[in-house]
């Protein structure tokens, strides 16, 4: 029993009430928030992408060296530390298929996936949005073997790339250049969604560019 | 004829007074009356306001059916000790900010204000606050109960806000291992 009038309990809270709670609470109380019970999961998942207010440290080696132990199709876990509590290491699983991270914004990890493709990729909401392929821009040419898998990449027709170096070199030489330009003249617009749909512009401005 | 002049000039007294009046008298569910400082709730309460604006406050008290007395007490002593917390020359300029800047940690007296509340009290009071509209009182109870969940796993949190475990075996099963990170196990 909460409510002494309406008799409701603290489970019916109008759902802005609990969009208001919310936005109070940091990720990891979120996701804790979101177990508690059906209505209160439901709430958090209407208020979409979790926005934490302090950064996250992220120990990236832990899953390449697990990634090295590990064959088969299981998930790879990753620690993550939360600024306000160091003590606590958080489990976070990442699909097998991500071979390095380059970079993270407004939320979301930008991956590399074993085909060198960038995948923006949310560890909490596990939402991901891929990217369009390497091989969409002219200057790269995918070179396949007999049997039709992957080899490598050819860049600008003579440098060769082992494809999961590719993806690394790719987001920090060119798509973090021009996104750092743009991020910085239009700071004020760019929203969590909107950052797939900036990098996917950015690289079909390059694309013809190039 | 004397008589009715006399009357007449009553009325006329009586309605000079009403407009004059610097306070409302607002009536909750259970029928109890409460005086309110009519410019504290026009400034924390849209509803309050657009009551105020069109007339449609009652002298004789306005029925918020939707209210019990006590949340409807601790509305009117929140609305009182804001109109007292506030310098009159910063009055102007708060309001016009309210709606627009982002929430403030709540301010020593408002802490103390609903740290006071029992929990049956709190989620009479943050219903009372979305229901008339009042955004600062609705982010200070809701600052209130998220503090309340700090720290705490799902099932500390079911415990603190008594609330039934309404998931299958199944789905707890399906979130445990979505989630997995998140549990406090250890």
């Amino acid at each position: 029993m909460a409510g002494t009038y309406t008799g409701l309990s603290w489970s019916d809270l109008p759902i802005d009430i609990l969009h208001t709670i919310l936005q109070y609470l940091e990720v990891p109380q979120r996701v804790a928030f979101a177990s508690v019970c059906s209505t209160w999961r439901s709430a958090s998942a209407a208020s979409g992408v979790p926005n934490s207010s302090v950064p996250w440290f992220m120990s990236w080696t832990d899953l390449r060296e697990e990634r090295k132990k590990m064959h088969g199709g299981r998930a790879l876990t990753c620690s993550f530390y939360h600024l306000l509590d160091v003590d606590k290491a958080y489990a976070v699983s990442f699909p097998r298929c991500f071979v390095a991270c380059c970079g993270a914004s407004h939320g979301w990890l930008i991956m590399v996936n074993e085909l060198s493709n960038l995948v923006l990729y949310n560890p909490f909401t596990m939402a991901t949005i891929d990217l369009p392929p390497v091989t969409d821009f002219s200057c790269v040419e995918a070179v396949y073997d007999d049997s039709g898998a992957l080899e490598h990449y050819i860049f600008v027709k003579k440098r060769v790339h082992e494809t999961k170096y590719l993806g690394t070199w790719f987001y920090h030489g060119v798509i973090s250049c021009a996104l750092a330009q743009f991020l910085h003249l239009n700071t004020q617009i760019v929203s969590d969604s909107k950052l797939a749909e900036l990098i996917l512009m950015d690289a079909r401005r390059l694309h013809t560019q190039l | 004829m004397e008589v009715d002049k006399g009357k007449g000039e009553a009325e006329e007294t009586r309605k000079v007074a009403e407009a004059d009046r610097d306070t409302v008298t607002l009536k909750s569910s259970d029928g109890k009356l409460f005086e309110v400082s009519k410019e504290a709730a026009a400034r924390l309460s849209t509803v309050l306001a657009g009551m105020i604006a069109g007339g449609s406050i009652d002298d004789n008290g306005t029925d918020l059916k939707q209210i019990g007395s006590e949340a409807l007490e601790n509305v009117v002593d929140y609305c009182n000790k804001h109109a007292n917390s506030i310098p009159s020359a910063a009055l102007i300029s708060s309001s016009i900010s309210f709606n627009t800047a982002p929430f403030k940690e709540p301010e020593e007296w408002e802490r103390k204000f609903v740290d006071r509340l029992s929990h049956d009290a709190l989620f009479d009071l943050v219903e009372a606050a979305n229901f008339l509209g009042m955004e600062r009182l609705l982010d200070v109870t809701c600052h209130k109960i998220s503090e309340m969940m700090k720290g705490k796993s799902p099932d500390q949190i079911r415990e603190v806000f008594n609330i039934k475990n309404d998931y299958t075996k199944e789905e707890l099963e399906e979130i445990r291992q979505e989630l997995a990170w998140a549990f406090y196990d250890d």
